[in-house]
């Protein structure tokens, strides 16, 4: 038990540890002998004691292997994600328990750094004043991805565009424009070029507005058109 | 013709109802459960005056009346979402083998969500909790009563329960709303001086701002200045306005803040949520002293010292990790945040900036010591260290 690299421990009634192998030193840096005089509890941080005690008690009706995350401070002090499942000693009592503690701290920081990216990407994306989008390229522009832009621009909210769930992108470029933008987009993507085109477009209130467009076709390797994607946006300044 | 059994029977329940009802009538005319109510009511301090109610001999008597080998009486009161504090007759602080029974009962919220009185065994105790509502019909508190052995008489039990658990129910009630009609009552006020003082003061401020400004300018290129003084005056004068702008906006800021936000902890929680969602930082929240950070006065002040490090750091540090740890020392609580950025190079510090001399002054409030400096390992350390007795 001891050559394992998780961390076993074994509590009893009252949250008292009653065992623990080799590589719990390893993790919380305390010596087996102080870490007897204490309770688990003492080990977990603060905010997280409230989960363990909830696992704890769920674990005491069911008797149900429990499986959390929490963190434990070490003794420097320092934070140890950890992923812990708790199961019993004794097929029919409830205590002892013994549990198994996986140190998941680099797996938690890399999901935070990623995490952390797509928040700012997303947020970029979505505060941007215009609507970035992917759509498909058929003459309804049934949409894949559009962002909060969307709102401001068209008057609906992105979810009622995406996948034409309730009205296409298409039927709201103005009628006499439709055939153009059809047209100058294909030529376009037809010749690997992005494009750049202006239309008006009918918003929720009814109003009639100028936009502009600019994006680019997504090819496969083997050149087949797969969608399109690009930016429209509103210019406010005089013409 | 007459059933005798059940007549009998009957007179008999009848009887017994009687001397329930008599005795029951006794212990009413004993307690003053309005005073009790009133004393909650009227409170300035919570726990004061429950320790109080709950340490009146008459309760006492007529639990010892009810329960079997009655021992104690508390009441649990919520105090955050996964929290309860004990009262009971004394201080907060004091102890008895029974209350530390019930503290070291691992108390589940989930559990405790009952709208039922419940009875739950703790070694050798029994402890029945009778739920106190809010007026949203939530369980803001539980009465606890511990005894041992067996309850036997089941109507005097709910009869003492139910006045004593009613009593303090409408005095929590009416404690609650006279504090939540209080601090309404100041945030407006808060709110209307903020505005006030964004129609007023701070136009003039900004006007002043530009004005003083352009004095600088229209100084530094005409050469009628014969020397430096004049240059030097509207550059402090410039420097002040400028000084002046920025607290008021701070005051503005602050005032909104304290209306805003309610838990000191969530607050925190929230301010890093929304500058992590204006930039690409990773963030990290530490915070291993909740209790005490609630207990805190000067708790805007506080927010507003983080808010601005988080600002900094958004703005200046180029860090792509930063974490706030709060912690609790003996004499102090220290609120840490870190970053990994480039630190700060005080030569480079704008003459118009002024949220560390607002940071300063903040702390200085509070009789705190704030430390700005940069960190061995790169990057920034903002230290607050806030004392927990004032």
């Amino acid at each position: 038990m001891n050559s394992l690299s998780d961390a076993i421990i074994i509590v009893e009634k009252g949250n008292r540890l009653k065992f623990a192998n080799h590589h719990w030193t390893e993790l919380t840096g305390y010596p087996l002998k102080s870490s007897y005089q204490k309770t688990f509890l003492d080990f977990i941080h603060p905010e997280d004691r409230i989960s363990w005690q909830e696992a704890f008690q769920k674990f005491y009706h069911s008797n149900h292997t429990q499986l959390l995350w929490l963190r434990l401070l070490d003794q420097k002090e320092m934070v140890h994600w950890c992923e812990i499942r708790v199961q019993p000693v004794f097929k029919n009592r409830s205590f002892p328990v013994s549990a198994t503690l996986c140190d998941i701290t680099p797996q938690i920081r890399s999901d935070q750094i990623k995490e952390a990216r797509y928040r700012s990407l997303n947020s970029l994306i979505n505060r941007v004043p215009g609507m970035l989008y992917r759509s498909r390229n058929n003459i309804n522009w049934t949409m894949e991805y559009v962002s909060e832009g969307c709102k401001e621009l068209t008057g609906y909210k992105p979810d009622k565009m995406i996948n034409n769930a309730e009205l296409s992108y298409g039927s709201l470029i103005h009628i006499d424009d439709q055939a153009d933008v059809w047209r100058n987009v294909q030529a376009a993507i037809q010749s690997n070029q992005s494009f750049e085109i202006s239309y008006r477009l009918i918003h929720a209130s009814g109003e009639i507005r100028q936009v502009h467009e600019k994006g680019c076709a997504i090819y496969s390797d083997t050149g087949a058109i797969l969608g399109i994607e690009g930016i429209i946006f509103t210019l406010n300044l005089p013409i | 013709m007459l059933n005798l059994d059940h007549f009998l029977s009957i007179n008999v329940f009848a009887y017994f109802g009687k001397f329930k009802r008599s005795w029951c009538k006794t212990v009413a005319a004993e307690i003053d459960y309005s005073e009790i109510a009133f004393t909650l009511a009227q409170s300035d301090s919570i726990s004061e005056s429950l320790s109080s109610v709950l340490a009146q001999p008459k309760l006492h008597k007529a639990g010892q009346q009810v329960f079997p080998n009655f021992q104690e009486l508390f009441v649990l009161m919520t105090e955050s979402s996964d929290k309860y504090v004990i009262h009971c007759a004394g201080s907060v602080r004091s102890t008895s083998p029974v209350k530390n029974h019930l503290s070291a009962f691992q108390i589940n919220v989930d559990t405790m969500n009952n709208i039922q009185p419940f009875l739950q065994k703790i070694d050798d105790s029994n402890f029945l909790f009778c739920p106190v509502f809010n007026e949203n019909q939530d369980a803001m508190a539980y009465l606890v009563i511990a005894f041992k052995g067996h309850i036997k008489d089941q109507t005097q039990v709910d009869f003492y329960t139910s006045s004593l658990t009613r009593a303090i129910q409408r005095g929590l009630q009416a404690y609650q709303k006279r504090h939540a009609d209080l601090k309404r009552a100041i945030n407006n006020e808060r709110m209307s001086q903020a505005a006030d003082l964004h129609d007023s003061i701070a136009q003039v401020l900004s006007y002043l701002k530009l004005r003083s400004s352009s004095l600088k300018a229209y100084l530094y290129e005409t050469d009628t200045v014969a020397d430096d003084t004049m240059l030097k005056f509207a550059n402090e004068i410039d420097n002040q306005v400028g000084f002046a702008h920025r607290l008021i906006r701070e005051l503005i800021t602050s005032s909104r803040l304290s209306f805003l936000q309610t838990d000191l902890a969530d607050a925190i929680q929230n301010s890093m949520q929304e500058f992590e969602q204006l930039s690409g930082v990773v963030f990290d929240l530490d915070n291993r002293a909740n209790e005490a950070l609630k207990k805190l006065p000067y708790q805007s002040e506080i927010l507003f010292i983080i808010r601005e490090s988080l600002c900094n750091l958004v703005r200046h540090s180029h860090a792509s990790h930063a974490r706030i740890v709060i912690t609790q020392q003996s004499q102090n609580l220290q609120v840490l945040i870190e970053d990994n950025g480039i630190g700060i190079q005080p030569e480079s510090k704008r003459p118009d900036s002024f949220g560390l001399c607002i940071m300063e002054e903040r702390a200085r409030k509070m009789d705190a010591e704030l430390i700005v400096e940069n960190r061995k390992q790169g990057g920034t350390r903002v230290q607050l260290s806030i004392p927990r007795e004032h």
